[in-house]
C-alpha cells in the first residue's frame, strides 16, 4: 500500500491542516514523523493512505504543509512542492 | 460577595470554563510531546482555543501565541519592537505592563494624551508625537483605572500612514469591546485570559501580527535538532510544557463570549454602570470619574476619606473593589489623582442590578 505524508513546520499548522481535512470528511490526526522525515529532529506530519489520497485532497493542503512525501515498497520518495 | 474587581479577574466564570479546566486536567497531557492518546487529545484542546481566539478576533489560528497573561505579551511584544534610547509614544494611561518594561529597555518616553475622557485630544497627542520621530507605538485600548476608552482605531491608522509599528494592550477591552487584529493593523495585540475573556489566572494571549523575538527560550516539540528557535508562529514564541489546563478553561471562556456577544456583554456592563452612576453622583461625598464613552470600570473618591480605607469597610460589608494606583501610576498622575489614587469599582457581565443595588444600600449606610 502506498502512503502519502505531509510535514508541517509546527504543530499548529499540522492541526490546521488536519481540520481542512476532516470538513472533506477525513478524520486524520497529525503524529510523529518518521525517522526519514525528522530533517531538523522531532517533526508533525499527517499520514495519508493512497485509499483516501486524491487531487483535491492534494489541493486542501496546499499552503499549509512544508514537504510531501510517498512511502512504498520500502522506499521513501519525496515530491516537488 | 458582591465582586466589584473584575477588571482585576472576573471571579465568576461560566460553568462550562471550570469542567473546561477540571477535563483538561484528567485527560491531557503536553502538546507535541508525544504522538500518544493524551498528547494529542492536548493538541486539539490547545488548537480548538487557537480557532476560536482567531475567530473573536480577526486572526489566524498561527497567530494566536499563548502566554502567561497580558504582561507577558507585552513583554514579548515590547522587546520585540524596542531598542533601547528608541523614541515611544504612549498614553497617559498606560499601565506599569506598559512602562516597566519600556523603562528597563531605556526607551525614551512621549507621553500623548493625558486629558481624561478627551479621545479626540488622544489623537492629536498622538500625532504631535509621530510628527516629532516616535518610533514606536504602544497604547491601551481602555485604561484600567478610569474606563477611559482610548482611540485606538484612530492612533493605530496614524500609525499605518506613517509605517510605525503599533502595540495594543487589550487588558480591558478583550470581550467587552470589540479588538481585532485584522483591522486594527497593530504587530501586537496583548490580553489576559482572566478578565474579560473569563478564563482562568495564569492565561494570556497575544495576537501576533509580525513575528517577534522569544522571550523564553527552550523545547517546543518540534524542530529539536536546531539550537535556535523555531522561526514559525507560534512556537517561535512558546518555548516550554503549555498551561494546557488554563487553556482548556480558557476555550470555554473564548466559546461563553461568542455565544453571548461582546455587544451583549457591553450593554449589560453598560446598564450596570448606568445604575451605580446615578444613584453614586446623588451622594454629596463622592466625587465620580465618568465620561461619555466607557467601559465597565468606575473610579471614585470619597471626601475626606483614604481610598485604601474606603475598600477595607466595603471589604467588610462584603463588597470586593480595589483602591489605590491599580499599578497604574501615570493614569493617576495623568488624571490628578496620585498620589491617593482612587476606590475602583468594575462589572462583569457576571453581575447583576440586585447587587448593584445591595451595594449601593451599603455606601448610602457606611460613605
Amino acid at each position: 500500500m502506498y502512503v502519502y505524508y505531509y510535514t508541517f513546520r509546527s504543530m499548529t499548522a499540522a492541526m490546521t491542516a488536519a481540520g481542512k481535512l476532516k470538513n472533506r470528511g477525513i478524520n486524520l490526526r497529525p503524529i510523529r514523523s518518521p525517522e526519514p522525515l525528522r530533517k531538523r529532529g522531532c517533526g508533525f506530519c499527517i499520514r495519508i493512505p493512497e485509499a483516501q489520497f486524491s487531487p483535491s485532497v492534494q489541493e486542501s493542503l496546499r499552503g499549509l504543509y512544508e514537504k510531501r512525501y510517498g512511502y512504498g515498497n520500502g522506499e521513501w520518495r519525496e515530491f516537488s512542492l | 460577595m458582591i465582586y466589584l474587581d473584575s477588571a482585576a479577574t472576573t471571579l465568576r466564570k461560566p460553568e462550562a470554563v471550570y469542567q473546561g479546566v477540571l477535563r483538561t486536567m484528567r485527560r491531557c497531557s503536553g502538546v507535541g510531546r508525544g504522538g500518544h492518546e493524551a498528547a494529542m487529545r492536548a493538541a486539539e484542546v490547545v488548537h480548538a482555543c487557537r480557532v476560536e481566539a482567531g475567530r473573536l478576533f480577526d486572526a489566524e489560528p498561527e497567530q494566536v501565541v499563548f502566554t502567561m497573561n497580558a504582561t507577558h505579551g507585552l513583554n514579548i511584544a515590547i522587546r520585540s519592537l524596542c531598542r533601547p534610547g528608541m523614541s515611544v509614544a504612549i498614553s497617559g494611561y498606560e499601565h506599569n505592563a506598559v512602562t516597566r518594561p519600556l523603562y528597563a529597555m531605556g526607551a525614551r518616553l512621549m507621553i500623548a494624551g493625558r486629558e481624561l475622557f478627551r479621545p479626540e485630544h488622544a489623537i492629536e497627542q498622538f500625532k504631535l508625537a509621530l510628527d516629532r520621530g516616535a518610533e514606536l507605538v504602544v497604547c491601551t485600548c481602555c485604561s484600567n483605572v478610569f474606563g477611559y476608552i482610548l482611540p485606538v482605531q484612530e492612533i493605530g491608522a496614524l500609525c499605518r500612514k506613517r509605517n510605525v509599528p503599533f502595540i495594543l494592550d487589550a487588558s480591558q477591552a478583550a470581550g467587552s469591546l470589540p479588538v481585532s487584529l485584522r483591522n486594527s493593523g497593530a504587530a501586537f495585540i496583548a490580553m489576559p485570559g482572566h478578565k474579560g475573556l473569563y478564563g482562568p489566572q495564569g492565561t494570556g494571549i497575544l495576537l501576533c501580527g509580525s513575528v517577534g523575538e522569544p522571550l523564553l527560550y527552550g523545547g517546543t516539540g518540534g524542530q529539536s535538532a536546531q539550537q535556535q528557535m523555531p522561526s514559525v508562529l507560534p512556537d517561535r514564541l512558546e518555548a516550554g510544557t503549555h498551561n494546557v489546563c488554563g487553556i482548556g478553561g480558557l476555550l470555554e471562556g473564548l466559546r461563553y463570549v461568542r455565544r453571548r456577544g461582546v455587544q451583549r456583554i457591553r450593554q449589560k456592563e453598560q446598564q450596570l454602570l448606568t445604575v451605580l452612576c446615578r444613584e453614586l453622583s446623588a451622594m454629596e461625598k463622592i466625587q465620580l470619574f465618568r465620561g461619555p464613552e466607557q467601559s465597565g470600570v468606575l473610579s471614585l473618591r470619597v471626601k475626606g476619606r483614604d481610598c485604601e480605607e474606603v475598600a477595607q469597610v466595603l471589604a467588610e460589608q462584603g463588597v470586593a473593589c480595589r483602591a489605590g494606583l491599580h499599578c497604574a501610576p501615570l493614569a493617576h498622575e495623568s488624571a490628578g489623582t496620585a498620589p491617593g489614587g482612587t476606590v475602583r469599582l468594575s462589572v462583569s457581565d457576571g453581575n447583576t442590578e440586585q447587587e448593584i443595588r445591595q451595594f449601593l444600600r451599603i455606601c448610602k449606610k457606611i460613605l
